[in-house]
């Protein structure tokens, strides 16, 4: 028996030993998804360089849509609360930053954390209705929030005398000067995986499962001792400062600061966003943001390789109002769980293949 | 079973996928005769309800398909047809496990939605009234507000009012106290009677379910493992220990159960 | 299981001479005109199992709502360990140590069993914003303990192959069990345990049963427990309250009170109680 060698294997990258192992983000825990995410960090490295500065831009409008898109889906995906204000939210991010650095001067790494407290405070007002109402009342209450922002906003912007808008310079980050798409690429990338690591990380930890018990069962939630009305308003807040920096990163990368574009219509592309994507999921807000984002200029590349006729080329803002309305019936009605479903079964399709479906398991006791 | 002559519904190799993915039922067949109260017995996901749905055509709204098989009545498919064309056409009508009554309205008004007899509506509903006088009691009251029981005969009562040939009943006894399961199914062997109507039964509780049907199948992971007359299955070994607690020729009692991993015969 | 929730309550057999974990003391409440219960009373010991049965509306799920805070009852009073909790935010009645399950179960259908079972143990969690959004160091140290306390649970319950399911596609009977794993991941003094037996069969039962009686054995927590099944509720608690009508119409041991006239006439039925074999 002595002889007997006992081999030693290596263990298999699959395996998890540990509870520690196992609370890591699921999508990077295989080698293959591993691998995956090593090439998909050198073609974003390379991404925008090789492209077009046009394509870099929609690239870059993309990000901060995920953005949008990631804060908005923690409030209605995760924690089941509708807000129709996040455009205000938005605008108030913006606002922020204009007013502290063309009147205050103030260096970008005070003003984004300065948005997201004014962010914050706003979220805090929108979520206090949160203890009385629910779904459309809800939304209805915030929308008012934002069209109170979007009134203080306009007199700021008319009584400052500044016109169409506020122009900004482009601010400077120590010694690199944030000017160019390229450099904003990286920037706003960046933001946006930062802000994908702290959502999922709140969803795999107390807040995140907190609210998700609220969206699902609220009574049985607050039976385990939650005490939902502090959740509710945390969701707020959180959501609301998030898209508050990002108003204020929108505002840096555009140079300008117009009341205009904070209109209800951008709250509801950012539904739009989150509907195609995926409801509470932060795959299905980035790939819901890409969409909603790319399918304007998609639509204009498009166009430009068939000849059509002046009276289209008149009325082509109508057409694409047209297609984004359709693409959102289109989700709505085929597949109402999103991008992320689909992609979901396109993955299933190869684990299961060559079987088409899971055979019947039979579990003996 | 009879004769074919009579026979009503005919279920053959039914296979049902949900979700585009998993397979929950598989190779399930039965025949109902006229008249006859065929029950299916089985534990929690074991595919019961699946059926049922299947036959009465809801698996659209449930995300699920038949990928195989065949459901007959009275020799006609019925595979493709939606929930409203099979119960108005072929007289099969679902009591559904939850949800089975618009709680927003009244007993009376509940009565009201499936009759479209038009001068008669009136004396049918009196005529459901015979069977469940505790409805006639609280007709003006909101459904929502009715106990477990009551809810379940209103149920009922807006199934008959579909004149129904076929009644599909999806747990019957759940949650409700020993005495409302006694009057319940007390009731329905009248209604069978008077009516002349096919019953199939869907029950957890196998006791119950074997006293009053006339043919019964025991259903596991999707598939009819046994079938045979009430008789045949109380005998059988399996079905007294896992459904009605008998073990060799005592009752077992849940105080000295124990863990214990013995399969079930029909597994093999 | 046992080694995570702490002694009490002494552990001796004289009943006399313990304090009743939970008073419930002559408690009213009406919902528009009906009135779902009145001036109930009844004592529940630390470590006792007590059922209570009824009729379907009778308002023994309103005695628990009562107990955990959802309905505030209109008068009367509820003790629990001697401190009044009526009038408590539902939160902080959990906090106490209340555990509940549900009749549907109603449980968070689109997360995993394992995130159920966490959640449970939201009440000793200390993560914030900033820890839970780091989850580096502090954060992610205490999910890995809280995973650790609830993969007991889990253990106990027999649940660990479905732990990273997610609970809406389970079967109905496993959810259940789902449900009473989330009560006890709060290492609760006392369980509210609502039809847990409807809708399982024998089989599944008989586990409900095991389950119960090592809480009840091991952890002497005390569990109040609606039941349909009678064979079920009798053979495996220590006492039983009948409900009728909002009213408690009869208390003591099983067998008193399936032998009550009463009782029989209003809820077991002329055959239930003679057992077949």
């Amino acid at each position: 028996m002595s002889d007997h060698k006992i081999l030693q294997y290596p263990k298999s990258p699959y395996l998890k030993t540990s509870y520690y192992e196992d609370t890591a983000i699921q999508a990077f825990d295989t080698p293959f998804r591993k691998k995956c995410l090593v090439i998909g960090l050198l073609f974003w490295v390379c991404f925008p360089f090789v492209a077009s500065s046009y394509v870099v831009h929609i690239a870059n409008l993309s990000a901060i849509a995920a953005i949008g898109a990631m804060s908005l889906n923690l409030l209605i995906g995760n924690t089941g609360l509708l807000s129709l204000g996040h455009a205000g939210f938005m605008g108030a991010g913006a606002f922020t930053t204009a007013i502290m650095t063309v009147q205050f001067g103030l260096p970008i790494w005070i003003v984004i954390p300065a948005s997201g407290i004014v962010g914050a405070l706003l979220g805090l007002i929108a979520g206090l209705p949160s203890f009385q109402l629910k779904g459309i009342y809800l939304g209805l209450s915030t929308l008012a929030i934002h069209h109170i922002i979007k009134y203080g906003c306009s007199e700021y912007q008319y009584y400052g005398g500044f016109g169409y808008g506020i122009v900004l310079e482009a601010p400077s980050l120590g010694p690199l000067l944030l000017a160019g798409k390229t450099v904003w690429f990286f920037v706003l990338w960046i933001s946006a995986f930062a802000t994908a690591l702290l959502i999922a990380n709140l969803l795999r930890s107390k807040p995140g499962r907190a609210w998700s018990a609220i969206r699902d069962r609220d009574i049985a939630a607050e039976v385990s001792g939650i005490d939902i009305g502090f959740y509710k308003i945390l969701a707020f807040v959180v959501s609301s400062s998030l898209i508050s920096m990002q108003g204020s990163l929108y505002a840096y990368y555009t140079a300008v600061v117009s009341v205009e574009e904070y209109s209800f219509g951008l709250t509801v592309s950012y539904l739009a966003m989150i509907i195609v994507g995926g409801l509470g999921s932060v795959l299905g807000s980035f790939l819901g943001a890409l969409l909603i984002t790319a399918l304007p200029y998609a639509l204009i590349i498009l166009a430009g390789l068939v000849d059509l006729s002046f009276a289209v080329k008149e009325h082509f803002s109508v057409i694409q109002t047209g297609v984004f309305g359709m693409v959102v019936i289109l989700f709505l009605l085929l597949e109402p769980l999103g991008l992320v479903e689909i992609w979901r079964r396109v993955r299933c399709y190869f684990e299961l293949w060559p079987f088409s479906y899971k055979p019947l398991t039979i579990i003996k006791r | 079973m009879k004769s074919d002559s009579n026979k009503l519904l005919e279920v053959t190799k039914l296979e049902v996928v949900y979700n585009h993915v998993s397979t929950a039922i598989q190779g399930v067949s039965f025949n109902i005769c006229e008249g006859q109260i065929f029950a299916i017995i089985g534990g929690n996901g074991a595919g019961k309800t699946t059926t049922l749905r299947a036959i009465s055509g809801f698996l659209n709204s449930d995300n699920a398909v038949i990928t195989d098989g065949e459901i007959k009545i009275r020799d006609r498919s019925i595979n493709m047809l939606k929930p409203q064309d099979i119960t108005r056409q072929t007289g099969i009508v679902l009591v559904p496990e939850r949800n089975k009554v618009f709680e927003t309205l009244t007993v009376q008004e509940n009565l009201a939605v499936p009759t479209s007899i038009g001068k008669r509506a009136k004396e049918t509903i009196q005529n459901i009234y015979t069977y469940f006088p505790s409805l006639y009691e609280r007709r003006k009251s909101l459904a929502g507000l009715l106990s477990g029981g009551e809810r379940q005969m209103l149920a009922i009562g807006q199934a008959m009012l579909c004149s129904p040939e076929l009644l599909l009943i999806d747990e019957l006894s759940l949650g409700l106290s020993p005495v409302m399961v006694e009057a319940l199914f007390e009731i329905l062997l009248k209604i069978k009677a008077d009516f002349g109507l096919s019953i199939l039964l869907v029950e957890q509780n196998a006791m119950e379910a074997l006293s009053i049907a006339e043919y019964a199948a025991v259903m596991e992971n999707g598939m009819i493992v046994l079938a045979g007359t009430p008789e045949k299955l109380m005998a059988h070994e399996d079905v007294k220990e896992f459904y009605l607690g008998i073990r060799g020729k005592e009752k077992k009692r849940y105080k000295d159960v124990k863990q214990y991993s013995r399969t079930r015969r029909w597994w093999g | 299981m046992s080694s995570n929730i702490p002694e009490r309550g002494g552990g001796g057999d004289s009943r006399g001479v313990m304090s009743p974990i939970l008073e419930v003391n002559d408690v009213s409440i009406a919902f528009g005109g009906l009135q779902a219960l009145s001036e109930v009373s009844f004592n529940v010991l630390p470590g006792e199992l007590l059922g209570i049965i009824g009729p379907n509306g009778a308002g023994k799920t309103v005695v628990l709502n009562c107990i955990n805070g959802i309905h505030p009852p209109d008068s009367g009073d509820i003790l629990f360990k001697g401190r009044s909790i009526r009038g408590l935010a539902c939160h902080k009645i959990a906090a106490l140590g209340i555990g509940r399950t549900f009749q549907h179960s109603e449980l968070f259908q689109r997360m995993t069993v394992m995130e159920n079972v966490i959640l449970g143990r939201h009440i000793y969690l200390k993560t914030n914003i900033l820890t839970g959004g780091i989850f580096w160091g502090p954060g992610r140290r205490e999910e890995v303990r809280a995973r650790e306390k609830a993969e007991m649970i889990m253990d106990f319950l027999e649940l660990t192959m479905y732990r990273k399911e997610k609970v809406g596609n389970l079967a109905y009977g496993i959810q259940k069990i789902v449900g009473l794993a989330r009560a006890l991941a709060g290492e609760p003094r006392l369980i509210l345990v609502d039809e847990l037996g409807t809708g399982l069969m024998r089989q599944e039962k008989e586990d409900v049963a095991r389950f119960l009686l090592r809480i009840h054995h091991e952890s002497k927590t005390a569990i109040v427990w609606i039941e349909h099944d009678m064979q079920l509720i009798t053979e495996i608690c220590d006492r039983l309250i009948c409900l009728s009508f909002g009213r408690k119409i009869k208390e003591g041991t099983p067998e008193e009170v399936i032998a009550d006239p009463e009782v029989i006439e209003s809820y077991l039925g002329k055959r239930s109680h003679t057992v077949p074999d």
